[in-house]
């Protein structure tokens, strides 16, 4: 019997599909509280339930946040924080609780939306059914509905936005807008990205929809016009920038990289769009640009994966209907290309309860949160700022750049300090920034100097310069008081 | 039942291989190189724990990662005799089969038995294979018998499709047997590329197969090794081998020539033009990849010089049969027919005489063989060692104080999930180099370090007659010498 020989039941199929994507995105962090005990997955969810925490506490958006920078503007994207703090009024359940059920529900609503818009772009029962599949399993997608971001809510906008525009009726387009327009209040990023994306599919793949383009183009123009009069221009290189250039692949240690395998698949996915002109126009001109652009925009990822996995789900499906010659072969490497899938998958799993913050860290955080004064500052790479904040201590940098106070140069003189070699630079950063504590992590510390000689550097003042005592330390953390 | 004289012949070189090999490995009672104890002491832990997990005294503890199929295979042969004999005796055993592989690979390619017989010659004598694994326990004494059996097997599903399942097998074995196994996978794909750029078939079995083995060969090393691969991303490939190690070496021309012998070379290249330029041999096609992938791997520092050699080598071996048998078929048509016999035995002279080197890298290595000093007093120090405490050795050595003293090194060979391991190498380095007292006691302090390993070999490889900062006795003493070995205590 072959792949596609028997019509898909949609109902039933959704159904499954409810149920499988609930568990399997349940998982991590479930795992992680098993494992590691209570915590949230990445440093993103601790900014955004402190941020959630804050307008509750404030019954509205405040207009200053005293911790981030050492202070700076409320001008945060609001969609998540909005939506954290309205579903904790509403529903009761704490901020943190939600921080781990909403990405599991809109985790699900994305699986269900990307299956009806395959559906709509009419690819094979079993096309859409291996690419569902493959993306459920992907690294970035159980990423995204594991840590409490707006990613996940943005992706699934722009599968909800897509969808509904490939309908020729003013209620699509209607449903559409609305979508569409909600991006940039979640994730300002996406917002250029996704009209960028539209604009070329409009232009490459359907013209005839380029009035109802043209309208969406409109709204989003009026909704960033809105940020830029009320928060102030937006400068593209102030995005979270990915500091090693390391195309992000979920095996070779990413974060959220894309898979191997899925990239593989999508290669033989791409072949068979080979035919298709202005599909293969469409996808080569996008795929490389997304490509290169989420090297550099991690947050891409989660986008470009979409693509990757629809492309492996019809790769997949073209290699089990290409013409084998050996039955054998055949078998074994359809069975291998399964396990490969989902075994990636898994590890990745295991590798999500471990990642960011560990125990050692949440313990740190925690003593940050018990000792000193809420003014006081705690310096320390600025991947670790959304813990600082978290315990209740203003940070010199954090990783949320748009709009900070003077980023640039912050992080200029973070790096001076982290590589100072003299007591006097040591002291005048201290001085202009009153610094209180400093706190290294395993992880940042390697980031910092790798392979450089520890003798030099902040980490030789640290040991022996008087001003500094170390006050906490485990095996992940190390925290060290200042002294005036 | 008749045997063909060629089985007799191939069987006399199986025998004649061996026995160059046992000869040398028996005129010893050590293993020859310090990464063979690093083995050794694995082949134990599985013995009698069943696993290698945490290494407690290589880098004064650390995860370890190493393919253990290999060990496991080997810890079967513990049964019958004890670790060190098996890792003496089974390796070599397992290398001397290469010659049979090469042997049916170039029959499978020439269909010529004499040709065949005399490349399996010139590949059971490459200098540089013989220097990587004779007396030393190496794994490539398996990976690479397995990897060329690929390919022999590749070769012959080709041609008797119901034989696929051989070559099913095997790509599920060799991953597990050495990360060498992406060579083939790399192989594979410029075989590809070769084949589709000069518009010759590609498709059915070939491409079936390709594709299932370059599957099943990155999934396993991928479930294998995913912890290193998370940890170091792509760089893992390197081994993190610190930076200075992977491109520090520059080699030349003539390290390729010492290293694959003349014979291999000359045959190996003719073959290569004429194969691909003139009869264009899928064959040809396949071999030629291996070595452009090796070149291409060689040329993006992910694999070391010695290890892209042994690969060349051999494929040189199969592609000088098609050079000489191109050469008799040439010769067959001129009037230098009358000297056809003369010029048999001039070729099998050179093939003979490309053997000969391999005799001074054999000497050579059992030369430079540990001595029954160095063990002594690597030995004597384990057991005067009375706490927790590392010996500083050089990473050349660091294998040594493992096994022989059971003691924590600074730092050894193995760089894999190593600790710091480049501030490691140069911190060995400057404790031998360097003349300031007060940066080698830094150093040493930093480790806890009481003993300090001076061996003759050290002081060679470093150009030191000895520590240049030891004439303070009341900081440094000389406690154990025996011959040029000897160990300083710390006392400052």
């Amino acid at each position: 019997m072959g792949i596609n020989s028997t019509k898909l039941d949609v109902s039933r199929f959704l159904l499954i599909l409810i149920v499988v994507s609930s568990l399997t995105l349940a998982i991590p962090n479930l795992l992680r509280t098993y494992k590691e005990g209570e915590g949230l997955i990445g440093d993103q969810s601790y900014l955004y339930v402190r941020l959630a925490e804050y307008v509750v506490a404030n019954n509205q958006f405040p207009d200053y946040d005293q911790l981030s920078f050492q202070g700076r503007p409320f001008k945060y994207s609001p969609g998540w924080i909005f939506l954290l703090a309205s579903l904790h009024s509403l529903v009761g359940l704490s901020i943190i609780a939600l921080s781990k059920i909403l990405p599991v529900i809109f985790g699900m609503l994305t699986i269900i939306s990307l299956f009806l818009l395959l559906k709509r772009f009419r690819l094979l029962d079993s096309q859409i059914i291996s690419a569902v599949i493959i993306f459920l399993l992907s690294a970035p997608f159980i990423y995204i509905s594991s840590i409490s971001s707006p990613l996940v809510v943005v992706i699934l906008l722009s599968i909800l936005g897509f969808y509904f525009f490939s309908f020729h009726s003013k209620i699509g387009l209607v449903l559409s807008v609305f979508c569409f327009s909600l991006i940039p209040f979640f994730m300002l990023l996406y917002g250029f990205i996704i009209m960028a994306l539209l604009l070329i599919y409009v232009l490459i793949i359907d013209r005839r929809q380029l009035k109802k383009a043209l309208v969406i183009f409109s709204f989003f123009l009026l909704i960033y016009s809105y940020f830029i009069i009320f928060l102030g221009p937006i400068n593209i290189s102030d995005f979270n920038v990915n500091e090693t250039i390391e195309f992000p692949i979920a095996e070779f240690g990413a974060a959220y990289g894309i898979s191997l395998f899925g990239l593989i698949l999508s290669l033989f996915g791409l072949y068979k769009l080979y035919f298709k002109k202005q599909v293969k126009i469409f996808l080569y001109l996008l795929l490389p640009i997304l490509l290169f652009l989420s090297v550099k925009y991690l947050e891409l990822v989660p986008l470009v994966n979409i693509l990757v996995s629809v492309l492996a789900g019809i790769g997949f499906v073209n290699l089990y209907k290409m013409k084998w010659e050996s039955q054998l072969i055949k078998k074994v490497t359809l069975v291998v290309l399964v396990i490969s899938i989902v075994a990636s998958s898994l590890i990745y799993v295991n590798r999500l309860t471990t990642i960011n913050p560990s125990v050692g860290l949440i313990d740190g955080v925690n003593y940050l949160e018990r000792i000193g004064g809420p003014t006081d500052t705690v310096f320390a790479h600025y991947s670790l700022g959304y813990y600082i904040n978290y315990a209740g201590k203003k940070d010199v940098t954090d990783s949320y750049f748009l709009y900070a106070p003077n980023f640039k140069k912050r992080v200029y003189d973070s790096n001076r300090f982290f590589y100072s070699e003299d007591v006097a630079l040591i002291d005048k950063f201290i001085k202009d920034y009153s610094i209180d504590y400093v706190l290294f992590d395993k992880d940042t510390y390697n980031l910092i100097y790798g392979e450089k000689d520890r003798n030099r550097y902040l980490p030789f003042f640290l040991s022996n310069y008087k001003r500094f005592k170390l006050v906490f330390n485990n095996t992940e953390v190390s925290i060290w008081k200042v002294y005036p | 039942m008749k045997f063909k004289l060629e089985y007799i012949l191939i069987f006399i070189i199986l025998i004649a291989n061996l026995s160059f090999r046992l000869f040398f490995v028996n005129s010893s009672e050590y293993l020859s190189s310090d990464f063979a104890y690093f083995h050794l002491r694995n082949l134990e832990t599985i013995q009698s724990t069943g696993k290698l997990g945490f290494d407690e005294l290589s880098y004064g503890g650390r995860a370890l990662i190493y393919p253990t199929f290999y060990y496991y295979f080997l810890a079967f042969f513990t049964f019958f005799w004890k670790a060190s004999v098996v890792l003496k005796m089974i390796p070599e055993i397992l290398i001397s089969i290469l010659p049979i592989i090469i042997f049916l690979i170039v029959k499978l390619i020439v269909k010529n038995p004499y040709i065949s017989l005399l490349c399996s010659i010139l590949a059971s004598f490459i200098p540089i294979i013989v220097e990587k694994t004779l007396n030393q326990g190496s794994i490539y004494s398996i990976a690479l018998p397995l990897i060329f059996l690929m390919f022999y097997s590749f070769l012959y599903a080709l041609r008797n499709k119901e034989k696929v399942y051989w070559f099913v097998i095997l790509s599920f074995i060799l991953p597990f047997i050495h990360p060498s196994a992406f060579v083939f996978v790399v192989s594979m794909i410029f075989y590809s590329i070769l084949l589709i750029s000069e518009s010759m078939p590609f498709k059915g079995l070939k491409r079936e197969m390709i594709l299932y083995s370059s599957f099943i060969l990155i999934l396993i090393q991928f479930m294998i090794y995913n912890k290193a691969f998370s940890e170091y991303g792509i760089n893992f490939i390197y081994g993190r081998l610190p930076a200075e190690l992977v491109i520090s070496n520059v080699y030349t021309f003539s390290d390729v020539l010492t290293n694959i012998g003349v014979a291999p070379l000359i045959f190996g290249t003719i073959g290569i033009y004429l194969g691909m330029f003139r009869y264009r041999k899928n064959s040809v096609f396949l071999f030629t990849s291996v070595i452009l992938s090796i070149i291409l791997l060689l040329t993006l520092k992910i694999i070391d010089f010695y290890i892209a050699m042994m690969f060349i080598g051999l494929s040189l071996c199969i592609l000088s049969g098609i050079a000489i048998k191109q050469f008799f078929i040439y010769l067959d048509v001129t009037k230098l027919y009358r000297f056809r016999n003369l010029l048999v035995i001039f070729i099998v002279s050179i093939a003979v005489l490309s053997i000969s080197p391999t005799f001074n890298v054999a000497y050579n290595l059992v030369d430079h063989t540990i001595s029954k000093e160095e063990v002594d007093i690597i030995q004597k120090m384990g057991v005067r060692i009375d706490d927790n405490s590392p010996v500083f050795a050089d990473v050349d050595e660091g294998h040594y104080i493992t096994y022989f003293a059971v003691r924590k090194n600074i730092a050894d060979n193995y760089y894999l999930l190593a600790p710091n391991s480049k501030e490691r190498l140069n911190d060995v380095a400057n404790v031998y180099n360097s003349w300031s007292r007060a940066l080698a006691l830094n150093i040493l302090k930093k480790y806890g370090v009481r003993y300090i390993y001076l061996s003759e070999r050290t002081r060679l490889k470093y150009n030191i007659e000895d520590l240049k900062y030891v004439e303070d006795e009341n900081c440094f003493a000389e406690i154990e010498k025996l011959g040029g070995n000897k160990f300083y205590e710390i006392r400052c």
